[in-house]
């Protein structure tokens, strides 16, 4: 114990060699931190990125987040995408995690989710990060999450500064980025361009080369006057697809897709009266290439002998969406209710679509999404220590051509306790989650079936007792979640399972801040899951954990972190470790130096290919989706 | 080991502050390197300090500039114009303004990079002849 603790208390008395007034101005910096007008504690579980948190992790983007997240892992796709819940040949879960930039959701309509693009682009344009666990408040997007990542955009007022950037490590990575943000003549403005080139370590397999290298080029500006505030995102992206879908993993080219997209929005907010009110539309253009040296894949036709074999294939994916909101916050007595309405409309279409030299076309005619959704959310203070939470949305979903509509429901009530440094949060939540306009298309333009998946339900009960001073705080929490009707592909068609899936929920956590220079946070949980669904192995446990320790010793400052998990089916148990070191060489110039995953000792992700003809499998050698990298670079202010 | 867990708890002890507190302290601190006044009064035109006043007594706000022992203004040039007459001790709350104004600021306290900074003109503190302590040395602009 003492070998623990001497070190902490030798660092914790070292520290106050730091003056009072290097003190005081972390403490502003941490206290008076944007996430402090900007969190929800009332929506969920919440973990908090300050600005100063993410400046000293130097964090390349989200996928170093997500790995901390209690009771998931970070996972790609057999294409290289950022996706946790990955599983071979499963439609990927659009209400897993949602990732929002101030109050614009990411969106794929496809696919459901933006994660999977935005999961790995660069992030020096967000100020702070907000994660909420367990289903937070409906009032954030269109529908519940099981995750929500809030990424806030760096305010003008708090940077008045230019800001340029370059980092350089493994595989020839390389990112250079600028930004320019201020106040004019009470016009205040966020210019930001970055380029990125992402390499990773390339596999070779069946004589192919995997790829997962991604070049985005990304363009974020935001101007602000009064109430209103428009932003424009554009970004170009040349992503390589990884496995690509090759049936025996053995594709002949780099799988390759092209992105363009454009989002423009303009957002309305009075603090007085309490409206918001925004309108935006994001478009976005994917151009795909892939080839195999045997079977790309397998297209069913309505004649003998039913399927056609293709060895390549390309196609054009446009996808748009548009948004409208309107919300308002009532204050009557002790009651805070929040109502709000929300539109949105998705379609995609797909262009030129060629397998070998036949052309595809969407004869099914569906291809458009419109919501209407109608949220409530009533905050009841019943004193000063007990806050009740209801809410409720309803969505009305309305699909083209002959896909059937859906409505889903979801509610949500909490209670918070409150007194002295003691805090209690309990929620009992239900929702039900649509499948993707990807799954409704598929299921009945490829597979040819006559109706469309159930919604998958949920149910969740969790609590969370918190006990937190000035200098630390303590939290446990439990959680029980039963989902039924989950979405998955039998080999032929999407259906829904028939039993239910039970998790239950474990994860402690710990805070403490030696002098705000200096802090440690820990975390450690276990989940345990039964899934009735499957005919063995239906009980499964996973478990883990981090250390970080921040510090700032003279002109450095310090970031290190390890995870640690072990999880269920995966051979290698997970010992990630995280490092950060940022010199500050003038208040201008700051250098850094970063590794990830330095023991190179990460979870093994087992990819696989199947064959359906021979009705084999291809399994690619274990890999990782976070694998060993080492940046180093600088950032000057001018 | 009880001995331990006093020190720990009484490092604890060290650091409870509201961020006016906070905002509060760091204005006196930068105040008592150039004036000796037990009470520091204080001009301000920026609200992000207009709630520094309300727990801490050992600054007062002054709604004179004439009267301020030191100035945390959005514009100097025009609180310059103002005071002619005082040697006033101004700083600039905006990093454009005190640029402007580096004949005549004696520092900047604002927020840059997203973090809160400090600056002290040594131009100023030169010309000014003031002595500044070893700690606030790296502040020098």
């Amino acid at each position: 114990m003492k070998n623990i603790i001497l070190p902490i208390i030798f660092l914790a008395v070292a520290l106050q060699a730091n003056t009072d007034i290097d003190i005081l101005l972390a403490n502003l910096a941490q206290n008076d931190d944007l996430s402090n007008q900007t969190k929800k504690e009332s929506a969920g579980y919440l973990k908090v990125y300050t600005r100063s948190d993410l400046d000293r992790m130097k964090i390349r983007s989200l996928k170093e987040l997500i790995e901390q997240i209690p009771f998931i892992r970070y996972r790609e796709n057999r294409t290289g995408y950022t996706d946790p819940f990955y599983t071979p040949y499963q439609p990927s879960l659009s209400n897993g995690i949602k990732v929002f930039i101030d109050d614009r959701e990411l969106i794929a309509p496809f696919n459901g989710n933006g994660l999977q693009l935005f999961g790995q682009m660069g992030l020096e344009f967000i100020d702070h990060i907000e994660i909420y666990m367990g289903i937070p408040s409906q009032s954030f997007g269109l529908s519940p999450a099981t995750i929500t990542i809030k990424c806030y955009t760096k305010k003008p007022e708090r940077e008045q500064t230019n800001v340029v950037g370059i980092s350089a490590g493994s595989y020839n990575s390389n990112r250079e980025y600028i930004y320019s943000a201020n106040v004019l003549s009470g016009l205040s403005y966020l210019i930001y361009f970055s380029k990125d080139d992402n390499n990773f370590k390339k596999i070779h397999f069946n004589g192919s080369t995997l790829s997962k290298n991604k070049h985005i080029k990304n363009f974020y500006g935001k101007i602000s006057k009064g109430n209103l505030t428009f932003d424009i995102n554009i970004a170009k992206a040349k992503m390589d697809n990884f496995m690509g879908n090759s049936f025996n993993i053995d594709p002949a080219n780099t799988p390759r897709v092209d992105v363009n997209y454009f989002y423009g929005g303009i957002y309305y907010s009075n603090e007085e009266n309490g409206i918001k009110s925004s309108i935006n539309y994001s478009t976005s253009l994917a151009k795909a290439f892939e080839d195999s040296k045997t079977i790309l894949g397998l297209y069913p036709i309505p004649t003998p002998p039913y399927y056609f074999l293709y060895h390549n294939a390309f196609y054009k994916l446009k996808e748009n969406v548009a948004n409208i909101k309107l919300s308002k916050i009532f204050k009557i007595k002790n009651n805070k209710l929040i109502l709000g309405l929300r539109g949105r409309l998705k379609d995609f279409k797909v262009k030129d679509a060629k397998l070998d030299n036949l052309t595809i076309s969407n004869t099914l005619g569906y291809n458009k999404e419109a919501i209407l959704s109608f949220s409530g959310e009533d905050n009841y203070l019943i004193n000063q220590s007990n806050l009740l939470t209801i809410s409720l949305l309803l969505n009305k979903y309305n699909e083209n051509s002959v896909v059937k509509n859906y409505d889903a429901l979801s509610s949500r009530v909490g209670y918070i306790y409150h007194a002295g440094n003691f805090t209690s949060k309990s929620f009992a939540f239900y929702g039900e989650t649509i499948p993707s306009m990807k799954v409704l298309y598929r299921n009945r333009a490829i597979y040819h079936q006559n109706s469309d998946p159930k919604k998958t339900k949920e149910i969740a009960l969790s609590t969370k007792f918190i006990y937190k001073t000035d200098k630390f705080d303590a939290s446990l929490l439990y959680g029980h979640t039963i989902t039924k009707h989950d979405l998955y592909f039998d080999g032929s068609k999407y259906v829904t399972t028939k039993h239910q899936n039970i998790h239950d929920l474990f994860s402690c956590r710990y805070n403490y801040n030696f002098n705000y220079l200096n802090k440690l946070s820990f975390n450690a949980w276990v989940s345990f899951a039964n899934n009735k669904n499957l005919q063995v192995n239906r009980r499964y446990k996973n478990y883990g954990g981090y250390i970080s320790l921040f510090n700032k010793i003279g002109k450095f400052n310090l970031y290190n972190n390890l995870v640690y998990k072990k999880w269920d089916g995966v051979s290698r148990k997970e010992w990630n470790f995280n490092s950060t070191i940022t010199y500050l060489y003038s208040r201008n110039l700051t250098l850094f130096a970063k590794v990830n995953n330095l023991f190179d000792h990460s979870l093994y992700d087992n990819y696989y290919s199947i064959n359906p003809l021979t009705n084999t499998k291809t399994y690619l050698s274990p890999t990782e989706s976070i694998g060993r990298s080492l940046f180093l670079g600088l950032e000057y202010q001018f | 080991m009880k001995k331990i867990f006093l020190i720990i708890f009484f490092i604890t002890l060290l650091f409870a502050d509201s961020i006016e507190d906070v905002k509060a302290k760091i204005v006196k601190n930068i105040a008592h390197i150039f004036t000796k006044c037990k009470v520091v009064k204080v001009y301000t035109d920026d609200p992000y300090f207009f709630d520094i006043f309300q727990s801490n007594t050992k600054i007062k706000r002054v709604n004179d500039c004439k009267d301020a022992d030191i100035i945390l203004t959005k514009n100097s040039k025009d609180i310059k114009n103002i005071c002619k007459k005082r040697k006033a001790y101004i700083f600039s709350t905006r990093y454009n303004d005190y640029k402007k104004s580096i004949n005549f600021d004696l520092g900047a306290f604002f927020w840059q990079k997203g973090r809160p900074t400090l600056l002290i003109n040594r131009y100023m503190i030169n010309k000014m002849h003031i002595h500044i302590p070893d700690s606030y040395k790296k502040f020098l602009d």
